[in-house]
This record gives structure tokens, C-alpha cells and sequence, in this order.
């Protein structure tokens, strides 16, 4: 019977103030759910990327040596942890297509051991076929190619046309890109038999490792074994280390966001339940002296925080939990080609948050209610003497405050009363200023980027890239149909040091070259006649700094080169090292000989002149790479539009949460206005008027912990071939300062509407 | 014709099926200038007529003329300029701002009418001189309620409604509260409504309504009012 009629008390309660209820469910849900949503997705892309690349075998260590015979390949497969080898061809080779795409072709002898492809329509390479090959699936889909096909590709000079047998992905493609950006329509791999291709030496040995086998020492004792090839382990493998890091970069990211947003929505519910336990004094005062203890009172009341925290919070872990990964797998799978999500266990990181805002909501549900009863009875049934006016400490500068206008005094009085809702409002209208500035900040550093990159560091319009060892005619520079044109020369390199590995691009430059910026400080543009320059995202990844000496092994070559770093650049896009010719020829290894040509204001005639040299491989005009980049790059910024929505929830429930518990707490105070013959306009015009001194001030305050919050997540998101520098337009700045007033002001708008149904003869009844 | 007329005013309150009557068929009128007591015990309808009079609420049927101005007729906001402009509201609990000041309360009720008077001078008049600056919860209840009665004042309303003015006060600060409101009355012509339902208060005012059960029971004019130092209760 007891419980039952508190049960009911309870119930009644809750439609009573349903919206204080309803706020503190949305909180806990919003505060939960941006955390196991994130959480689970990083866990969730983890663990298909490693649960494809466990069944597909992909490599642990790729090798690449001039040729492969038996004996190289035995060296391998006999050292101490090493699984499996495989040796292949692996080449870049021209496809008979619209733009001539490149395809990088892999032959191997038989079926494929180690970086199995998967097949997802046709039927897989059986091992006697020369006449089929497997095409990568995007590739395909961007040429309008299907299993049964025909395709044409240029080996080493010679034209050879392959049957597609299967359309695949494999797990050493995750992310098939030559630059940075994936674009399957001028890049992808296609896989044939090494009896079709008889002319072409196998030039690479994949190796698997078995599970107990440290990598690096692998690593070194093949380098020991073979000190003419290249090794490069995952790591050093793109498509596996970018795939990887985003996976990082997403693990990362749910340590900021949801942090800041549980915070936020912690504090707010906090606020509210005080509020609603509060208000109950004088009924727990009541039910006190009716005879309940303590014990069932507070049993009582925890229940006010439990089930709504508890409902809020369980919603927000599964709704995050089964939502937010959905949503990023389909963002992240336009890039990355992953064949299948593997679902995750909700994590404990997820289900702790979930059970620390329970913990919390009762927690502080305690706390207020134990204050109320360390008092007796009788003075709980007396109303709580309403908090005192006092005077501001803004009212100590006379020359200021009595210049104010007698409803600016009152306003400001006002914030000062209630300084939990003060703060608390103006916590949420600056978190929301901050995720919005964060939000456009990343566009923003994203879209500098690029433009600075295509527009300030890349100064020519064109670039035409060169066949390699091709008998074809040289181009004489002279020749070409523009302004400027200057050669460079690009070569793979192992970088190497102290303790340090990567594979990075060397591009050679012209003595005198103009037509890349890499802003050398003294000499403006002219390259130093010795050393080398890193690009300064490689140089913190490398860990070097100006003067160090480096080691630059060429693949197929013993001996290395020790160089030293004369300067650090800045480069937006794709890390590397540069040096002037001048440096190359003084390293005694063959002659400069561009591998590309870099066109500034090119005639109108000059593409056409390019396109029918034989030389001529490929075409790149800055212009379209740069609308590539972008419009590839605007899908990630979906990230952005989320934190947006987010953002705006958040602000919504912490305004509207605010601004109601405002109007409850007086009403009394309002209807007397009303009385007094105060207009409703007026009185309306006095709480938008307050809260939107709030909203101002939260959103001045807002913009630098924007700034802030823009930088940790340029920093954690950032791979390692770009270099972002964090930037917030003064129109982004304004739009979302714009936003988030505008925002505050629709809610006060829709708030100060209340007034209206506010019954003077109600409220001045007596004090409740 | 007199400066209030009460006509066949009826007030309903319907709360589903069930509906009170809490005013009847109420009919009286009161001149200018007059101190004007309405008397009746708990539930009479006391409330509600001065509600009604306020201008804070509706008669369910009837007409009440103030001035010459049919306020039953009055829309939205013409209805708050006739709070605004027209009356002075005195309540029981005296509804101060608890975060302004003595001198504040009093000067928002001056933000918003047309010929108000000193906010200072007023307090003094009801003897608040020395409490200018304090806040409501710095002062006793009969200060709190000259502050109200100040508030309304300084309006310089032309009808003064006070609900139960001494209710919550003891018998000397309340008969203080009660010679200022007879003062005021003399002093500036105003009319003075007074609600209460303490009989003793009634032998002050010129004019006593008697009400029980929403109805009117009884109108009596007193020709010689007596002086508020000679009524005790």
C-alpha cells in the first residue's frame, strides 16, 4: 500500500514535470550516446579492417629486390618467424583506357597464399589461365568494366588484352591511391597469372610472419640477409597504415567530443535534478512527519534521478552504440573498401560511461536531499524563505552602474541571483559555440590547405608525367607551348633514421626552379647546392631537425647515401624530401633526368601538344586535382554537419532546460508585473532580454575554446603526409556565432510565449 | 452615476462537472474617493470581486463600470493599461521583487505609468526613509508591506485595491498600514478598495460591503468613520 501510493506520487510527478524529466533522459541519452557511438565505431572499423586482413593473409613484410630467384626466396622463407613467403611481379603498367589510368599488376605463379583477393562478382583467377586477369572492383565500376570484358594493358611498350575474369578487392587495397586521394578512375590493380606475363621477372616477395614473430626483428635480419632490397612492413605499407590510422584518429577523436559533451550534459542534469528535489521540500517535509524515515524518503526520491538517468542513459549506449558506427562505416567505405562490418560488443569503456551518469544523476540526487533532511520536519513545511536580493559587485563601480537603464539593473541582478543557471546556460550556449566554430574550423583548415597547396606551394597548372624507360624521344623543354616549364625527378626512397623507417617520395628539383614554393627562408626559392630538404610533417614524424644527417637507401641499391637536412618546408599535401639537381649529380648516381614536367601558364594549344607526345603518360591539371581533393574531402566533412547537430541538440535541451526552470521559478515574480500593468511585450522583452546577455557573453566566451578545440582535433586527425594549419575564417567565426544567437533566440522567442498563459489570480494566491 | 458599479457580475469556476459559484449576481457601486471595505469570511468571494475589479480576471456574466469605462468590455491590452494606469494593487504577501531594492520595487512600478510620483518621496510617506536600499528579506513584514503599498502608490492610481493588506501582519504594524491607506484616501481623493475578513476594520471605512456565499448580503454607509488608533483587535 505504501509503495504504491508513493509509486503513484512518483508517476504523477514525473507528467507533472515532464519536461525537467524528459531533459534530464535527453542529457544522460546525448552524454552516453556521442561516447559508445564513437567508441563502437572505431571498434567496430578495427575490427572488420583486422578481421579482413586475417582472412585475406596480408602481408606482414613486402619485399622488393631487382629479381627473384629461388634462392632469395628460400633465404627468406628459412629465417627464424617467418610463416609463408610468396614472390610476384608487381608493376606499374598503363591501361588501353579513357585518360590512360595507371594499374599497378600483380603476377604471381598459382593461386594467391598471401593478400588474397576477394572476389565479389565474376569468378576467381584458376591457375593455369593466361588470359584472364582480376580486375580491382572500383576501377572497374569508375570504366564501366564487368567480369567477361576485355581489357588492354601496355607492359614495358608491349599491348596485351586480358579477359576480367573477377572483379575483387583485396586487403592490400583498402584504400587504393597513388597521391593521397583514391580516384579509381586513373588508379587501381589488376592481378594476373606470372605465365602471362613470361618477359617480366618476379621483382617482389611477400612474406607472412607467424603470430609470435616480432616484426622488426624479421625486419632487420632480412635486411641483414638482403642489403640491396627494400622492406617495408605494415607500417610502411599505405593503404594498411592509413586505414590504420584512421582508425587511430577516430579512437582519438572519441577521447574529445564525448568527454566534452558528457560534461556538459552531467552538469546540466545535475542542475535540474537539484532543482526537482528542491521543489519537493515541502512534500518531503510532509511525508516526514506523517512518520516515513529517511531511508524510504530517499528511496523515494533516488528514484527520481534512477529511472530517468537509467532509461536516458541505456537509450543513448544502444542508440549510439547501433547509429553512429552505421552512419561512419558509410562515410568511411567510400573510401576505404572494406567487404564486411564486424559488430562489436557494446565495450566496458562504454557501458562505465553509461553507469557513471547513473551514478552521478543519484549521486547528486542524494546529496540535495540529505541537506534538506538534516532539518525538521516543521521547518521543511515552511515554504524556503525566497533567496535574498543582494547587491553585484558591478554595483561597487557607481560610474558605471548608475548609468544603466532600471531594467538593465534588474537583468543583471538577475544573472547574479541565480548564478547555477546563469552558469550552467551559459556553459551550454559556449560548448555549442565552440563545436560550431570546431565544425566550420575543420572546413575551414581543410579548404586552406588545399588552396594553399594548389595555389601558393604548387606554383605551375600542369603536370605531365613521363613514361619511365621508354625508348621514346626526349621532350625538349623548349618545345612546349608555355610560360615556364621545369623538370623534376621523383624517386621512391627508404628513409632511414636512428631508429626510424619510412617510404617516402625524393623529388629532385631544377637548380633555379620556380614553380614549387617551398619557402626556403634566405636564398627566396633557390635551392641549397647540398643536403637535403623535409618537408617539416616528416621531419616531426621522423623526429630530425635541421642539420641532422639522414640515410636515403634507393630501392635495388646496397649502398646508402648519408645526407644532411639543410632546411624544413611546409607542405599541405604528401610529405617528402626535396633536393636541387645540383645536390643529385654531387651523390654520383645516374644524371638528373626529369620523370615529370611542371607547365605555368600553358597557350591554349599546350594540352593538345602534350597529349599527343608519346612520352607524355599522363596529364595533371592543378586546377581539377584541387576540385578533386575537395569534393572527395567534403564526405569527411559529414563529421563536421554531426558535430553540428549535436552541437545544436545539445544547446537546444540546455537552453530549453534553463530557460523553463527560469519561468517556473518565477512565475510568481511575472504575474506581479502582469498586475502591475506591465504589458506582455514587456515583460517578454525582459527574459529574452536576459538570456540573450547570456547567450552573447557564452558565445564571446565560446570562440577561443573553439579555436582551442579546432586545433586538438586538426591535431589528432591529421595524418601523417598533410600538414593542416588550424584556421577559422572571420566568416565562419561569424556564421557560427551567428548561429548559435540566432538559435538562443528562436528558443527564447518560443519560451517568452508562456508569459501569456501565465494566471495572475493563480500565482498571487499565496506563496506555495 | 458612481465611480464603481458592480452589475449583475457572476463568476463561475468550472473544473469538469463541477462547477462553484464564487460570485452571484453581485451588484453595488461605490463614489469616488471613498475607503471602501468589503467583508466576509473564507470563501465569500471576497477575491474574486477584487479580482474582478483589478482587471485580473472575467466575470462570467455582468458588467462593471470603473470611470466610466465598461472594463468587462476591455480587450487584452487595454486591460493591462487599465492595470497600468488606472489601479493600485496592494497584495496579501506583498509580491516584491526579491532581488531589487525598496527604492527599485517602487521605481518599477514608475517605469510604467504616466504621471507617477517621486519614488523617494513616497517611501518616506509611508516611513520607509531609512530603508531605501535594503532588500525585501532585510525587512519585517509590515516594511515589505508599506514597500507595496509605496509601489502602488507612486503610480498615483486613481483606484487602490488592497487584498487582505493586514493579513499577514500583527495588530500594530497592521492599524500603521491602515492609517496610511485612510490617509491616502483623504489626502489625494483616491478610492480604496479594502479586502479583508476582519469585521473590526470595517467600522474605518465609509462604505461596507458584506458578502457571504458570492452574494452581497448587506451595503452600509458609515457617516462617521471611525479613526484607526480606536479599533483594536
Amino acid at each position: 500500500m505504501v509503495k504504491s501510493s508513493l509509486l503513484k506520487k512518483l508517476l504523477r510527478d514525473m507528467v507533472k514535470s515532464k519536461w525537467q524529466f524528459l531533459s534530464i533522459m535527453v542529457l544522460c541519452a546525448l552524454g552516453v550516446l556521442v561516447f559508445s557511438g564513437l567508441d563502437a565505431t572505431w571498434r567496430e572499423i578495427d575490427a572488420s579492417v583486422d578481421s579482413y586482413i586475417n582472412s585475406q593473409r596480408l602481408a606482414d613484410i613486402w619485399i622488393t629486390v631487382p629479381f627473384v630467384d629461388s634462392d632469395t626466396e628460400n633465404t627468406v622463407k628459412n629465417l627464424q618467424g617467418v610463416k609463408d613467403v610468396q614472390s610476384r611481379i608487381t608493376m606499374e603498367v598503363t591501361a588501353e583506357l579513357s585518360g590512360e589510368p595507371d594499374l599497378v599488376l600483380h603476377a604471381i605463379d598459382g593461386q594467391a597464399r598471401i593478400n588474397i583477393p576477394l572476389v565479389q562478382s565474376g569468378s576467381m583467377l584458376s591457375e593455369s589461365d593466361t588470359e584472364g586477369c582480376l580486375l580491382e572492383q572500383q576501377f572497374a565500376q569508375a570504366h564501366n568494366l564487368e567480369a567477361g570484358d576485355g581489357i588492354t594493358i601496355n607492359i614495358g611498350g608491349m599491348n596485351k588484352t586480358f579477359i576480367i575474369r573477377g572483379l575483387v578487392i583485396s586487403p592490400e587495397y583498402i584504400i587504393t591511391a597513388k597521391d593521397l586521394i583514391p580516384n579509381p578512375k586513373s588508379y587501381g590493380f589488376i592481378i594476373v597469372n606470372s605465365a602471362a606475363v613470361p618477359q617480366v621477372p618476379m621483382n617482389e616477395i611477400t612474406v607472412l610472419l607467424s603470430e609470435t614473430a616480432v616484426i622488426s626483428d624479421v625486419r632487420e635480419s632480412i635486411e641483414a640477409a638482403l642489403p640491396y632490397a627494400l622492406v617495408r612492413d605494415r607500417k610502411a605499407h599505405k593503404s594498411t597504415d592509413m586505414i590504420k590510422r584512421e582508425v587511430e584518429q577516430f579512437k582519438s577523436l572519441s577521447s574529445v567530443f564525448p568527454v566534452l559533451f558528457f560534461s556538459v550534459s552531467v552538469m546540466i542534469v545535475l542542475t535540474t535534478m537539484t532543482r526537482l528535489v528542491d521543489n519537493q521540500r515541502t512534500q518531503m517535509g510532509i511525508l516526514k512527519a506523517l512518520g516515513y524515515n529517511d531511508g524510504k524518503i530517499l528511496r523515494h526520491y533516488l528514484s527520481y534521478a534512477f529511472y530517468p538517468s537509467l532509461i536516458g542513459s541505456m537509450a543513448g549506449l544502444f542508440i549510439g552504440k547501433n547509429t553512429l558506427p552505421v552512419f561512419m562505416w558509410n562515410i568511411e567505405t567510400e573510401f576505404y573498401k572494406i567487404p564486411q562490418k564486424v559488430s562489436v560488443k557494446i565495450s566496458y569503456a562504454s557501458i562505465l560511461v553509461c553507469v557513471l551518469s547513473i551514478l552521478l544523476s543519484c549521486a547528486v540526487c542524494y546529496l540535495s536531499c540529505r541537506r534538506h533532511f538534516n532539518e525538521v520536519p516543521a521547518a521543511m513545511l515552511r515554504p524556503k524563505a525566497p533567496k535574498a536580493g543582494s547587491r553585484i559587485l558591478l554595483e561597487r563601480f557607481p560610474a558605471f552602474w548608475t548609468r544603466l537603464k532600471f531594467n538593465a539593473k534588474m537583468i543583471l541582478r538577475n544573472l547574479f541571483r541565480s548564478k547555477a543557471r546563469t552558469i550552467m546556460a551559459l556553459l551550454g550556449v559556449l560548448c555549442c559555440t565552440a563545436l560550431i566554430i570546431t565544425a566550420f574550423g575543420i572546413r575551414d583548415t581543410f579548404l586552406d590547405m588545399v588552396n594553399t597547396h594548389y595555389g601558393e606551394t604548387l606554383r605551375y597548372d600542369i603536370r605531365a608525367n613521363l613514361a619511365g624507360d621508354t625508348q621514346e624521344p626526349l621532350i625538349n623543354k623548349e618545345d612546349i607551348p608555355a610560360r615556364t616549364v621545369e623538370g623534376v625527378m621523383e624517386r621512391v626512397v627508404s628513409l632511414q633514421t636512428g631508429n626510424n623507417s619510412r617510404t617516402v617520395l625524393l623529388t629532385v628539383l631544377e637548380d633555379e626552379q620556380t614553380l614549387i614554393d617551398l619557402g626556403i627562408k634566405a636564398q627566396a626559392d633557390k635551392l641549397p647546392g647540398d643536403g637535403i630538404i623535409i618537408s617539416k610533417k616528416l621531419a616531426k614524424v621522423m623526429d630530425v631537425k635541421t642539420g641532422d644527417t639522414v640515410i636515403l637507401k634507393f630501392p635495388g641499391d646496397i649502398n646508402a647515401v648519408v645526407l644532411k637536412i639543410v632546411d624544413i618546408t611546409s607542405i599541405g599535401l604528401g610529405q617528402g624530401l626535396f633536393m636541387s639537381a645540383k645536390s643529385w649529380e654531387s651523390l654520383g648516381r645516374e644524371a638528373f633526368a626529369p620523370s615529370a614536367l611542371l607547365i605555368k601558364e600553358p597557350d591554349a594549344d599546350c594540352v593538345d601538344y602534350l597529349n599527343q607526345l608519346d612520352r607524355v603518360e599522363r596529364l595533371d591539371l592543378i586546377s581539377s586535382l584541387r576540385e578533386e581533393t575537395i569534393s572527395l574531402m567534403e564526405s569527411i566533412m559529414s563529421i563536421a554537419v554531426l558535430m553540428i547537430a549535436f552541437a545544436f541538440a545539445l544547446a537546444f535541451v540546455v537552453l530549453y532546460n534553463m530557460g523553463i526552470l527560469n519561468f517556473h521559478e518565477r512565475t510568481r515574480e511575472f504575474a506581479t508585473l502582469k498586475v502591475l500593468g506591465y504589458h506582455q511585450n514587456e515583460i517578454k522583452s525582459l527574459i529574452v532580454r536576459e538570456n540573450v546577455l547570456i547567450s552573447c557573453i557564452g558565445i564571446l566566451l565560446g570562440i577561443l575554446p573553439g579555436f582551442w578545440l579546432t586545433k586538438v582535433v586538426i591535431s589528432v586527425s591529421e595524418q601523417d603526409d598533410m600538414l593542416f594549419t588550424p584556421v577559422v575564417s572571420v566568416i565562419s567565426l561569424m556564421i557560427a556565432c551567428g548561429l548559435t544567437l540566432i538559435f538562443s533566440l528562436l528558443i527564447q522567442f518560443f519560451l517568452a510565449r508562456k508569459v501569456k498563459s501565465i494566471d495572475m489570480v493563480e500565482s498571487l494566491k499565496s506563496v506555495e | 452615476m458612481s465611480y464603481i458599479k458592480f452589475e449583475d457580475v457572476t463568476k463561475e469556476y468550472r473544473s469538469g462537472q463541477t462547477a462553484v459559484l464564487a460570485a452571484d449576481q453581485v451588484c453595488f457601486e461605490i463614489e469616488q474617493g471613498e475607503l471602501c471595505v468589503i467583508l466576509g469570511p473564507s470563501g465569500a468571494g471576497k477575491t474574486t470581486v477584487l479580482n474582478l475589479l483589478g482587471g485580473m480576471d472575467r466575470p462570467t456574466s455582468g458588467r462593471i463600470h470603473v470611470n466610466d469605462k465598461v472594463i468587462t468590455d476591455l480587450e487584452g491590452r487595454e486591460l493591462t493599461n487599465y492595470r497600468r494606469i488606472d489601479v493600485g494593487f496592494v497584495f496579501q504577501f506583498y509580491n516584491l521583487m526579491p532581488n531589487l531594492t525598496a527604492l527599485e520595487n517602487v521605481e518599477l512600478a514608475r517605469q510604467v505609468c504616466q504621471n507617477p510620483l517621486d519614488p523617494v518621496t513616497v517611501l518616506e510617506q509611508v516611513g520607509l526613509k531609512d530603508r531605501l536600499h535594503n532588500f525585501p528579506a532585510q525587512l519585517s513584514g509590515g516594511e515589505q508591506q508599506r514597500v507595496a503599498i509605496a509601489r502602488a502608490l507612486c503610480k498615483n492610481p486613481a483606484l487602490l485595491l488592497c487584498d487582505e493588506p493586514t493579513g499577514a501582519l500583527d495588530s500594530k504594524t497592521g492599524a500603521q498600514v491602515l492609517r496610511l491607506l485612510c490617509d491616502i484616501s483623504r489626502e489625494y481623493n483616491t478610492t480604496v478598495v479594502i479586502i479583508t475578513h476582519n469585521a473590526l476594520i470595517a467600522s474605518i471605512a465609509d462604505r461596507v460591503i458584506r458578502l457571504k456565499n458570492g452574494r452581497v448580503e448587506t451595503v452600509e454607509i458609515n457617516g462617521s468613520p471611525k479613526p484607526v488608533e480606536e479599533i483594536i483587535w
